[in-house]
């Protein structure tokens, strides 16, 4: 095995010192005020950087516990992104693995999601199209074209109602669907679905041949429903809400 | 020597001046900074604001987590992917800082490298191999430090050495050579006289903290100190007027403050220019 430099190995007990500045020695020769610059910067900017970006993850716990994430975070997980818009990803890596407290509330990871979810909507590089559909067109009878920008997601808490101001709130279980998505405005948008909606959005987005009254038809069949008029009427209601929030575009023209 | 890609006098482009610089550019920024860590993969409002901005002034991109001290492998993909952001932007210079950014994993900070002979090599080594990737040369940054992990030499005969080895340019920090200066006890206008002037692609200036001990911490969050704009005065008189860029990181004041300190620069580039 070749010798580790002596540079190399005095930049590496640096690094292990400002991961776990509690239990690591301190490096050679170094110690107060100027060591303290370099830890209160490490550990400062990632307290800081996930606070701003897990605002509700923040506000659901208290500052021990937060401390206690970010601790671990620091001395555990080996983050390698280099853009800041996808640090967030390492934060909700690291929550979901092994390494995180496992002291911490179970709605507590689903929220993390959320917050990580609108994050990666809201930066999303693509941008939304402004033309190749009609914005007018018949929802029922034509194939509708969806905003690429979205992410359809479902958790077992009404995780979108947690605010930073209700952390603590008592949170139900109920199963949770969920479309986040980017408006052409930029603004970020929530729509809840239930069960139904959830089905007749996600064939839309596979479907792209097919009408939405034919897919309502299918789910009022599947349902055995015994007034497919009304599944239909409810059905017209929901897309007419989609393309009134920009999450459908319109109908397809050519 | 090299004819520079950037003029005049600049500003660090933040997301707090973004509405109003999307209004009008004002005189006389000539050029403008970012750091392309904080703006890859963001889209949506602000990638369209940057897009904007970027069409109407030269823009410079300084990085900060390269890593190009570090003993990690370099994260190629990251270079690739900030040589497309360069291409995208049509960025006139890049470059980051000679320093390491962890071990095992990014800390995410400006750590000092060890002034080894050793330590500049391997730099230099990465360095070039980072300008091999993109096919350009890039401008490192002098950074402020406060611990000195092992000195075998010091640190201008370890920052030419790394100049000179990956052949490539510097960005001279000026407030970091008087913020060095002051932390470690050593004479500034003789650091700056060490450095050669062919290799100055543009220089920063900026504010810093002063602690109750004495120790100078580089915040970026104050106004420059009149020592710093003497120091920039006297460095153009050493090497010939080069680009210069004031940033601003903490407590960020409206834009019409910072204004008056990219005044202030470009009123001493003018003064520097007549006396020359």
């Amino acid at each position: 095995m070749s010798k580790v430099p002596a540079f190399i190995q005095a930049q590496r007990n640096f690094a292990r010192y400002l991961r776990d500045p509690l239990r690591e020695p301190l490096p050679s020769g170094l110690s107060g005020e100027r060591l303290e610059v370099y830890r209160h910067a490490v550990r400062h900017n990632i307290d800081r950087f996930m606070a701003d970006n897990f605002p509700r993850v923040r506000a659901a716990l208290t500052c021990e516990a937060w401390d206690e994430v970010i601790n671990s975070y620091l001395r555990l997980h080996p983050a390698v992104t280099a853009a800041f818009s996808r640090l967030p990803g390492e934060f909700l890596a690291f929550l979901s693995g092994s390494h995180a407290p496992a002291t911490l509330p179970l709605h507590v990871h689903a929220l993390a999601h959320f917050e990580w979810l609108e994050n990666s909507v809201a930066c999303d590089e693509r941008g939304v199209p402004a033309h190749g559909f009609d914005a007018m067109g018949d929802l029922l009878e034509k194939p509708l074209i969806i905003n690429p920008i979205h992410q359809l997601v479902s958790y077992d808490y009404p995780i979108h109602v947690i605010t930073s101001d209700t952390p603590g709130m008592p949170l139900p279980a109920r199963e949770t669907h969920l479309v986040v998505f980017r408006d052409s405005a930029h603004q970020l948008q929530l729509l809840e679905l239930n069960p139904v909606t959830r089905a007749l959005f996600e064939r839309l987005g596979d479907a792209e041949e097919v009408s939405a009254r034919e897919i309502l038809a299918d789910i009022a069949t599947s349902l055995r429903h015994p007034a497919p008029e009304v599944v239909l009427r409810g059905g017209l209601d929901i897309l007419q809400r989609m393309r009134h929030r920009g999450l459908v575009l319109g109908t397809r023209t050519a | 020597m090299n004819p520079r890609a950037l003029h005049g006098a600049g500003l660090g482009l933040r997301r707090p001046h973004l509405g109003a610089l999307l209004e009008e550019i004002p005189n006389p920024i000539s050029f403008m900074e970012i750091a392309p860590e904080n703006w890859l993969g963001a889209g949506g409002r602000l990638g369209e604001a940057l897009t904007t901005v970027a069409s109407r002034v030269p823009i410079a991109c300084h990085g900060l987590l390269l890593n190009l001290g570090g003993p990690d492998p370099l994260d190629l993909q990251h270079v690739a992917e900030i040589g497309a952001f360069l291409d995208r932007h049509n960025v006139r210079v890049y470059g980051d800082h000679l320093t390491f950014c962890g071990e095992s994993g990014l800390l995410y900070e400006l750590l000092p490298m060890p002034f080894t002979e050793e330590a500049a090599r391997h730099l230099a080594a990465r360095i070039r191999q980072v300008q091999d990737v993109l096919g350009r040369r890039i401008a490192v940054e002098n950074p402020s430090y406060y611990c000195l992990l092992m000195q075998e030499m010091s640190e201008l005969d370890f920052i030419r050495l790394v100049l000179e080895e990956a052949d490539c340019d510097l960005l001279l920090d000026v407030n970091n050579v008087w913020v060095n200066a002051t932390n470690h006890g050593y004479d500034p206008r003789e650091f700056l006289r060490g450095i050669p002037s062919a290799r100055i692609a543009y220089a920063h200036i900026a504010g810093h903290l002063r602690t109750d001990s004495g120790l100078i911490i580089d915040t970026h969050g104050a106004p420059v100190v009149d020592p710093v704009w003497d120091l920039l005065r006297d460095a153009y008189a050493m090497h010939g007027v080069f680009p210069t860029l004031l940033e601003r990181d903490e407590n960020i004041p409206a834009l019409d403050e910072v204004m008056r300190e990219v005044t202030l620069i470009h009123s001493l580039q003018e003064q520097a220019q007549r006396d020359h």
